[in-house]
């Protein structure tokens, strides 16, 4: 249960700030056209980093269309608004806080990839965790996004993040666990035949 | 049933067998993909994206762009690629949305792994994919792969390789000691 509160607590996390790009986007480029979309866009990603930034649920959700997907790295899937606010419910509003300190760096892609009135973006994140418990760790992770424009305003309609499967703070750290469980074994075999050779020296 | 009613019923009428055939073309587009992945078919893929297509990749390999998916697809499946034989099941999402000429639909796969360097890996992956009607044909415009971060195979592995470890560093040390102690006490 911790864990689970642990890792949604962190994909929440990465809600708040996955689009914090916008600060660091380059300016936009005039040739890409649709120059009037691409800012509309960029508002859109500013204000909803705002809205999750304060933690403001009411704020982020009027900025998400009514279907929104989210795949959250715990691989939970929220499904329209209200899936989405008890998510952020159940995170924020649960048990005692699980992130100590948190900082991300997050960047664009490239340019948002249009398809009619549907645009896709993706970036990555550069983010630092501190958790209750002690554990430290960086986590290089990526998010993409298809928006959609409804009466002329784009919404969010959908969002996922990721990490690398083969290069993660987690499994680092359980690749480490490998190396010291070998040698806490190697120990404690020494041990046992230590005791062994005092026992048969004993008889 | 007045004006506004009729008007709507039709438009339900005329707009759902509508969608029912655009959901089947899509869930059609995943079969072919499905198929094309255990074939090793990477024209069939290609040809299903479109150009500014944008993949995520499980392992974190952002590919944009035709010519990109080209090259990734040559790098895994394609002549001497990373994996040695990939086994698949896409299990898709049954509510497809509609965003006009866009779909966003999602699911999740049970893949088994053999990779070329030996190891092999059960994962359930999961992922979004937008799709775009282009010429009254439906492709993958976007796509993106992830895992659960605090629970997958490649953890289980390495949780493995831990008991592993510490059994054979058992036993190592428990014979290094037997020799050694017995040595000092001739």
């Amino acid at each position: 249960m911790r864990n689970l509160l642990r890792c949604s607590l962190i994909a929440l996390l990465f809600l708040t700030h996955a689009v914090a790009w916008a600060a660091t986007a380059p300016p936009l480029d005039p040739a890409g056209g649709r120059v009037e979309d691409r800012q509309a866009l960029r508002v859109l990603l500013e204000r909803i980093e705002q809205a999750t930034a304060a933690l403001d649920i009411d704020a982020a959700t009027a900025l998400m269309h009514p279907d929104v997907i989210v795949t959250w790295q715990n691989a939970e899937v929220s499904k329209g608004l209200e899936q989405v606010r008890a998510y952020h419910d159940r995170m924020i509003k649960g048990a005692s806080p699980i992130v100590k300190n948190y900082s991300v760096k997050a960047n664009l892609g490239g340019p948002a990839v249009f398809y009619g009135d549907s645009a896709v973006a993706w970036g990555t994140t550069v983010e630092r965790f501190a958790l209750s418990d002690g554990l430290k760790f960086t986590l290089h992770a990526n998010w993409s996004t298809t928006m959609v424009k409804q009466d002329g305003e784009w919404k969010i309609a959908a969002l996922h993040f990721s990490t690398n499967l083969f290069d993660n703070p987690l499994l680092n750290n359980a690749e480490r666990l490998v190396w010291i469980a070998g040698l806490v074994g190697l120990l404690a075999g020494f041990l046992a035949a230590w005791l062994l050779s005092r026992l048969r020296k004993a008889r | 049933m007045d004006r506004r009613t009729a008007a709507l019923t039709c438009a339900f009428v005329l707009v759902a067998p509508a969608q029912a055939g655009d959901e089947r073309a899509i869930r059609e587009v995943f079969a072919s993909v499905e198929r094309a992945v255990q074939q090793r078919d990477t024209k069939t893929l290609i040809d299903s994206a479109t150009d500014n297509h944008l993949m995520i990749s499980k392992n974190g390999e952002t590919v944009v762009g035709k010519p990109a998916l080209a090259a990734y697809l040559d790098k895994m499946i394609g002549y001497a690629a990373s994996i040695k034989s990939l086994q698949s099941t896409v299990a898709m999402s049954p509510d497809i949305r509609f965003h006009g000429d866009t779909a966003i639909a999602h699911g999740r796969s049970r893949d088994h792994y053999a990779f070329a360097d030996g190891l092999e890996l059960d994962l359930t992956t999961y992922w979004t994919a937008t799709l775009a009607r282009e010429d009254e044909r439906w492709r993958i415009a976007a796509v993106h792969y992830s895992f659960n971060l605090f629970d997958n195979g490649m953890l289980d592995a390495a949780r493995q390789g831990a008991l592993v470890a510490a059994a054979g560093g058992a036993l190592a040390g428990c014979i290094a000691g037997l020799l050694f102690f017995r040595r000092r006490h001739i």
